[in-house]
C-alpha cells in the first residue's frame, strides 16, 4: 500500500476539564476520501482543526504528506509548507471570503504565496482554477457580495485548490447550500478528485452527502471513534448503537420520526 | 373540508432600496382544521414570507394583494385587540430558538408571560408550564423553569419553544424550519414530539422546510414553492413517487441518497431565483429539463390535477411520468 496522505494516531485534545477528542486514529490513502461523521459536540470539527493546524493536539501524532505536524510550525517557511499541503473549505461561504477581494484577487494571493510564477503565469492559472470550479469571467471579477452562496463556495473551493494541496478538509462545506446547488458542488468535488488525485477529509453530519463523496468513514460520538469502515458498509449495516440511531434518524420515504433513547456510551472526561 | 386557513391569490411586495420588490406571487393554499401542510422550497422561494404574511409579521411598508382568511374572517386588515386575539390562535415556532428568547430572563418567566398577562396566578402558571414541559419530554420541568436559556442545548430549547407555544392553546401552528439547526437525532425527536402533540390536540400545522422527506413524514399534504410561487400542492405521500411538477421531481433527483451513492447527482443547472428575478413565462423554465418554447412565453396558472394542484404548461401531457421524464434527462452539469 502506498504511503497515506494523512495519518493520525492517538489524537487527544483537552480544553481544561473537557476532553473534546479522545484517542482518535485515522488514515487517508493517496487520492482517498474519508468522512468524519458526528453531531455537534462529537469532536469532529476539533479533529479538522488539529489536522489543519489551527490548534495543537494535547497528545498524539499527525503525519501529513510524510511529515510530522503534531507540534506547531517553528518557522514561517514551515507554516507555508503545511498550508500548501493541506487546505480547508469552511461551511459558510458568506464569512470565509475577504469581502474586499474578487475571486481573481483571492486566487492570485494564494498563488503568489504558495506557487509563485510571473504575473502572466498566475493569471493563466487563475483562469484554469475558475474554469475548474465553473465560475464565469464576470463572477471571477465580482466581489463576494455580488455572488450567491453556491458561487461563493466555488470560490472557496478554487482558493483551497490554488495551493495544489494533496489534502483538502471539507468542513461541512456543502451543508449551507440549497439542494439544487449542493448537487452541483458535490459533482464538482467528485470531478476534482478524479482529475487531480487530491484527497478529502469530509466533516459532516449529513449521511447522504457522506455516502455520495467518501469511500471510508469514521463515526465520532462524545469525542471518540465508535465505528469505522467503508462508508457503504457503515450506512447499510451500522454496528454501533449510536451509528444505528444516526442512520434511523435520517428522513426518507416512509420514515416516521420517533422518540428514541440516546446511547449511554460514556463521554470522555479528563 | 372546511378550511381553517385560506390564502387566496396572495401577492406581496417589500420595499428594498427604495423600490417595491415582489416576494410572493399569486400564492393560494388552504389548511383544514387539524391538518398538517408542508411548505417546501429553497432559499428565496417565499416559504418563510408566506408564513410571515399569515403571522402578520411582514416588514413595515410591505404591500399585499389578495386575501388571507382564518376561520372565515379576513386576517390582513386586523388591528389592535382583534389582531392580538388572532395571534393567540396562531402561534409561530422559529428556526433559531435562541434568537427568540430573552437571554437574561429565566425559562419560567418566558413561558408564563402570556398566561400572567391573561391574569393566571403565578403558581398556577408555573404548574401549567411544568406540565407543558413534561408533554414535550422534559421531566425535570420545575428545575428547568429556573434556568436561563444559555444553560439549555439547542434541542432542549426548541422543545421549550414548542411547550410554550402549546401553552397558549393555538389552533394553528406555523413552524419555520424548527429543526434545521438541530442534529439529525435531535431533529427526529423534536419532530416526533411536535407531530404527536399536534395530532393529540387536533392542531393545524403549516410546516416550513427545505426537506421533502421530512415534510412527507409529518404532513398530510405538501406545497412546493419556487420563485415566490406555489408550483405544486399534493398529498405528501405522492410527492416522491408521482410529482406533478418538474421542479419537485428535479429537487428529489438532485438530493444524494443515504441508501446508495451514484456516480453523478442529477444537479439542476443554474441557481434558484427569487420572485423579483423570475423571468416572464414559467419561473422554473430556464432550469427545467422538460421546458419547451411555450414555457417561456406565458406564466402558467395553478390548476387542479389528480387531487393536487400544479403550475406547469406541460402538466396534463406529462401526467404520471414527470419523475421518470426528469430521471431520463439527467444532464451532466457542474
Amino acid at each position: 500500500m502506498s504511503e497515506p496522505v494523512l495519518e493520525a494516531r492517538g489524537l487527544r485534545k483537552e480544553y481544561g476539564e473537557l476532553v473534546a477528542v479522545d484517542d482518535v486514529d485515522l488514515r487517508v490513502p493517496e487520492g482517498g476520501s474519508l468522512a468524519i461523521v458526528g453531531e455537534s459536540g462529537s469532536g469532529k470539527t476539533t479533529v479538522a482543526r488539529l489536522i489543519v493546524g489551527l490548534s495543537a493536539p494535547t497528545a498524539g501524532t499527525i503525519i501529513a504528506c510524510g511529515r510530522d505536524r503534531s507540534a506547531p510550525a517553528r518557522s514561517a517557511r514551515e507554516r507555508r509548507r503545511r498550508g500548501r499541503e493541506v487546505q480547508i473549505v469552511f461551511q459558510d461561504p458568506y464569512s470565509s471570503l475577504d469581502p474586499r477581494k474578487t475571486a481573481e484577487q483571492a486566487l492570485d494571493e494564494v498563488l503568489r504565496l504558495h506557487r509563485g510564477g510571473s504575473r502572466a503565469e498566475r493569471a493563466e492559472r487563475v483562469r484554469e482554477l475558475a474554469e475548474l470550479v465553473g465560475l464565469d469571467e464576470r463572477q471571477a471579477r465580482a466581489l463576494p457580495r455580488a455572488l450567491s452562496g453556491g458561487q461563493r463556495q466555488r470560490i472557496a473551493i478554487a482558493r483551497a485548490l490554488a495551493a495544489e494541496p494533496r489534502l483538502v478538509i471539507l468542513d461541512e462545506s456543502v451543508a449551507a447550500l440549497d439542494v439544487s446547488i449542493q448537487a452541483q458542488i458535490l459533482n464538482l468535488l467528485a470531478d476534482i478528485r478524479e482529475r487531480t488525485g487530491v484527497s478529502y477529509v469530509l466533516i459532516s453530519h449529513d449521511l447522504a452527502v457522506v455516502r455520495q463523496i467518501t469511500d471510508e468513514a469514521i463515526v465520532m460520538y462524545r469525542g471518540r471513534v465508535v465505528e469505522r469502515g467503508p462508508t457503504a458498509r457503515i450506512l447499510d449495516a451500522p454496528e454501533h448503537e449510536y451509528t444505528q440511531l444516526l442512520r434511523a434518524s435520517v428522513p426518507r420515504p416512509g420514515w416516521r420520526p420517533v422518540r428514541r433513547p440516546r446511547p449511554q456510551t460514556e463521554g470522555a472526561t479528563a | 373540508m372546511s378550511a381553517l386557513l385560506e390564502i387566496e391569490g396572495l401577492t406581496a411586495r417589500l420595499p428594498v432600496e427604495g423600490e417595491l420588490r415582489p416576494v410572493l406571487h399569486d400564492v393560494s393554499l388552504s389548511i383544514g382544521e387539524g391538518e398538517a401542510l408542508g411548505l417546501v422550497g429553497e432559499s428565496g422561494s417565499g416559504k418563510s414570507m408566506t408564513a410571515r404574511a399569515v403571522a402578520r409579521l411582514l416588514p413595515a411598508g410591505a404591500e399585499t394583494v389578495g386575501a388571507i382568511r382564518f376561520d372565515g374572517s379576513d386576517v390582513l386588515g386586523l388591528r389592535g385587540t382583534a389582531l392580538r386575539r388572532y395571534r393567540e390562535q396562531v402561534a409561530v415556532i422559529f428556526q433559531d430558538p435562541r434568537a427568540h428568547v430573552n437571554p437574561v430572563r429565566r425559562i419560567g418567566d418566558f413561558m408564563t408571560e402570556t398566561l400572567r398577562l391573561q391574569g393566571v396566578a403565578r403558581g398556577e402558571a408555573a404548574a401549567r408550564a411544568a406540565r407543558a414541559l413534561r408533554d414535550v419530554g422534559i421531566d425535570d420541568g420545575e428545575r428547568r423553569l429556573d434556568q436561563y436559556p444559555h444553560e439549555l442545548s439547542g434541542g432542549l430549547l426548541q422543545r421549550v419553544m414548542i411547550a410554550t407555544v402549546l401553552l397558549g392553546e393555538p389552533r394553528l401552528v406555523l413552524a419555520d424550519e424548527p429543526t434545521t439547526a438541530l442534529d439529525v437525532t435531535t431533529q427526529a425527536e423534536v419532530m416526533a414530539i411536535l407531530d404527536e402533540l399536534r395530532r393529540d390536540r387536533g392542531l393545524a400545522l403549516l410546516f416550513i422546510t427545505h426537506d421533502l422527506e421530512l415534510a412527507a413524514a409529518v404532513c398530510d399534504r405538501t406545497a412546493v414553492m419556487y420563485a415566490g410561487q406555489i408550483v405544486e400542492t399534493r398529498a405528501a405521500s405522492l410527492l416522491d413517487t408521482d410529482p406533478l411538477h418538474p421542479y419537485t421531481a428535479s429537487l428529489a433527483a438532485a438530493r444524494p441518497d443515504v441508501a446508495a451513492g451514484v456516480h453523478r447527482l442529477a444537479a439542476i443547472p443554474g441557481r434558484p431565483v427569487s420572485a423579483f428575478e423570475a423571468p416572464a413565462g414559467c419561473a422554473f423554465a430556464p432550469r427545467c429539463a422538460l421546458a419547451q418554447d411555450r414555457c417561456r412565453d406565458g406564466r402558467p396558472a395553478l390548476e387542479a390535477l389528480d387531487d393536487g394542484e400544479v403550475r406547469c404548461w406541460r402538466a396534463q401531457e406529462l401526467r404520471g411520468r414527470v419523475a421518470h421524464a426528469i430521471r431520463g434527462t439527467e444532464r451532466l452539469h457542474v
